[in-house]
């Protein structure tokens, strides 16, 4: 599987080539274009050995994480052949190669697509710390393979090493070797109240951390306010 | 202190290093990411440990900014108080570009909703348009800027910076800084029949020598064309 990412950071669009019978897995409504031959196969996202119920239930639970329900299955059937992805909204995306040798946590919507061989979990433990204001909701990817996540904004890409703070509404993904903390800005009344910054999160030890240069959050409230009123 | 301005200009990201004893004022809400090792205050623009006084004319100010020019009353302060330094990085809510602009006992008028983060010693303070600013549609208030320092401006879209030597013709919604020594005058585009059907609606004469920044984009046209496609 090669992916190549085109357009960045505005319309970033990933080419992904599959080998004879290899499979991508994507999230629902990402496909943007690809070669007739590719087969589509819609699933409840489920694990090896998990029956109907079990991938229903995980289903479920990425239905909860922001996620789509479904996760399509494309197939280079036969010959090789390529898919091409692209996020709803405007950014940037990024190719990750997952060695085995750390997991990768994601922000939910930031998923895009992986190898079959990477395993997505949505109910990883330590996405209850990132709950509370910002509404984050992580997943947990591991096992080996490329991963591609997508971003509101410009992907930065920092390498970690001590400790490092990031704006809640603008993390992305981060390699689990990293510890984090969800803490108030600021250590006052002040910062935290009226310095506008709300959560943040403040990461420990050494890893590569991916930051979205905008913030959903507030570009919604400021776009919103421009908007003119609804009259129904 | 060095400045630099990643992914320009769609999702321009301004990355602060801070040398032992540099500090940087920034609009609340627009920290990213952070060291941790920076001191963070949170308060009113422009109090310098000045008494009683000065802390309620910078809160009048602060008042002024957000209820007059639409920004928020409040700003934080990043120091680097250690021999290592420390970055910050800084963004808008709006999708678009950020420029860095040097001041050298110079003076520039920033209209209120592009202002980022400036150094200590520039002073920041609201001025009043002209009466004929309320009829702009961009609100009768400008941020005056002046001192010796960095300055950050952010636009919606790209940012195009003109030099004028003579007289020179932008739209309101267009207009994100000019140089403080440029003559400006309120005018419609054309006679009151082309003001009401070219879709042009005000523009800002500039007179003298200096530069003016520009943005790509208008948020005002944006809205207005993106309005009819919401559902409902």
């Amino acid at each position: 599987m090669q992916i190549e990412v085109n357009h960045r950071p505005a319309y970033a669009l990933a080419t992904v080539s599959l080998d004879a019978d290899e499979i991508v897995v994507a999230e629902g409504g990402a496909m943007v274009s690809m070669d007739t031959h590719v087969t589509v196969e819609t699933a409840a996202a489920k694990k090896e050995g998990q029956g109907l119920m079990g991938g229903l239930m995980s289903g479920l639970k990425r239905m909860v994480a922001g996620e789509s329900f479904f996760q399509n299955k494309f197939k280079a059937a036969g010959s090789a052949g390529s898919v091409t992805f692209a996020p709803k909204h405007v950014g940037d995306i990024v190719s990750y190669t997952m060695t085995g040798a750390c997991g990768l946590v994601l922000q939910s919507t930031a998923y895009l697509c992986s190898a079959e061989s990477v395993d997505i979990d949505a109910k990883w433990g330590g996405s209850k710390s990132f709950f509370g204001g910002e509404g984050l909701f992580m997943l947990k990817a591991s096992g080996q393979g490329p991963i591609v996540f997508n971003s509101f904004g410009a992907i930065k890409e920092i390498d970690v090493t001590g400790d490092f703070i990031v704006d809640n509404g603008h993390i992305v993904a981060f390699e689990d070797t990293l510890s984090f903390t969800n803490t108030r800005f600021g250590s006052g009344f002040m910062q935290s109240i009226l310095g506008g910054e709300g959560l943040v999160c403040k990461f420990s030890g050494t890893g590569k951390l991916w930051i979205q240069t905008r913030n959903p959050q507030g570009f919604g409230e400021a776009l919103a306010s421009k908007l003119p009123m609804r009259t129904n | 202190m060095q400045i630099e301005v990643e992914a320009r200009p769609s999702y321009g990201l301004a990355v602060v290093q801070l040398d032992k004893g540099d500090a940087l004022v920034a609009e609340a809400g627009a920290m990213v990411a952070m060291d941790p090792g920076l001191g963070v205050e949170t308060g009113f623009m422009g109090v310098g440990g000045g008494g009683l006084v000065e802390w309620i004319k910078a809160a009048l100010a602060g008042l002024a900014r957000k209820f007059l020019a639409g920004e928020s009353m409040f700003v934080n302060t990043f120091k680097a108080k250690t021999a290592d330094g420390g970055k910050v990085m800084l963004a808008p809510s709006m999708v678009g570009d950020i420029a860095h602009v040097p001041l050298d006992n110079s003076k520039i008028i920033v209209q209120a909703e592009s202002y980022l983060a400036s150094s200590p010693k520039v002073k920041v303070g609201l001025i009043w348009g002209g009466i004929s600013m309320l009829f702009s549609g961009e609100g009768a208030f400008f941020l005056e800027c002046k001192g010796q320092g960095d300055l950050l401006i952010n636009s919606y879209g790209a940012i195009e910076k003109v030099e004028i030597d003579g007289a020179y013709v932008v739209d309101t919604g267009h207009v994100v800084a000019w140089e403080g020594d440029l003559k400006y005058n309120l005018k419609k585009a054309g006679g009151w029949k082309s003001a009401m059907f070219s879709g042009e609606g005000m523009v800002l004469e500039f007179k003298g020598t200096g530069t003016v920044w520009l943005q790509t984009r208008n948020v005002g046209s944006f809205v207005s064309w993106i309005s009819p496609f919401f559902p409902g």
